[in-house]
């Protein structure tokens, strides 16, 4: 795009269609699955057996909503390992989480990778210890060491990334970490008042973690969506 | 804040990773700059303006 050319529209015809693709395709595909787990599971399924087994139900939704996660965290640790070796997928900025591929970027991948292979490891005990909380201990010292060390990679990660991305990362970064916690504590004061009150039933930290982590997703996608207009690009974008 | 990178990059038939490699930043920097969706810290302006041998307030215009 030249110099003097204007921006594309934010609302576009092409990018209005591409919208009402995505969600007719949602749409689909929920309702296909909706009524695949209707017919297979009548009594609701995992939702049902973990209610057998006396969940509480918001535990059972912080534990749909982490194995979820933990998923995702996993998808995104193979996603970032097979961009150190594929240009292809390093360059899809909607896959690298708007990184795309630059030399700052591809030296960021593998911190990212062990970022987040540590987090599924530690999240995947948490949530292991939420769903089973009757291990047996003998297991509790394995596991703590395994939270531990993968806690410390994390931070070591971390580090890493603070100084290896650039600045406009880095207030992404910040941004979305500031935003997540400040609403995340204006929920977790409203909630300690609602339990203290005997308004609603006690929750879990894990439930907690699971809302953080959902809400710290959602403000990176605000923020980085509102600072860098080219984030969900396949590709690399045009120059501006 | 408004700025004249985007013109300054064209003047000089640079690219966004051009100028991204020899301010040492990422493209999408250079990018979210152009597009007045950041605006960058003190330290990254002043090398800015060094690499275009121009004082700030050539490049950088406050908006209120």
């Amino acid at each position: 795009m030249s110099a003097t050319e204007k921006p594309k529209a934010i609302f576009s015809p092409r990018r209005l269609v591409s919208v009402a693709a995505l969600g007719v395709c949602g749409a689909a595909f929920g309702y296909v699955t909706g009524d695949w787990f209707a017919e297979r599971f009548p009594n609701g399924g995992g939702f049902g057996y973990l209610a057998e087994q006396g969940y509480p139900p918001m535990t059972i939704i912080s534990l749909v909503l982490g194995g979820i996660l933990l998923l995702a965290y996993v998808g995104s640790a193979i996603i970032y390992a097979l961009a150190i070796f594929n240009k292809g997928i390093a360059g899809n900025r909607a896959l690298t989480g708007g990184l795309g591929n630059n030399p700052s970027s591809r030296k960021a991948f593998p911190y990212i990778l062990a970022f987040y292979v540590s987090y599924a490891a530690i999240f995947g005990v948490v949530t292991l210890y939420e769903a089973l909380p009757n291990l047996p201990t003998s297991l509790a010292w394995p596991m703590f060491l395994i939270g531990l060390a993968s806690s410390m990679v994390m931070v070591w990660s971390g580090h890493k990334l603070w100084f290896i991305l650039d600045e406009f990362f880095r207030t992404i970064w910040v941004e979305a970490c500031a935003l997540a916690s400040f609403i995340m504590l204006v929920i977790a004061l409203v909630a300690a008042c609602a339990i203290s009150a005997g308004l609603m039933p006690e929750v879990t930290i894990y439930t907690g973690l699971v809302l953080y982590q959902i809400i710290y997703l959602i403000a990176y996608g605000y923020v980085a969506g509102k600072r860098d207009p080219n984030m969900l690009e396949m590709g690399e974008p045009e120059d501006a | 804040m408004k700025n004249r990178l985007k013109v300054l990059r064209a003047e000089r038939d640079w690219s966004q990773s051009d100028l991204a490699d020899a301010l040492d930043v990422s493209r999408q920097t250079i990018n979210a700059l152009e597009t007045g969706k950041y605006d960058p810290s003190l330290p990254l302006a002043f090398k800015i303006a060094r690499l275009f041998a121009l004082p700030i307030e050539a490049i950088f215009e406050d908006t209120p």
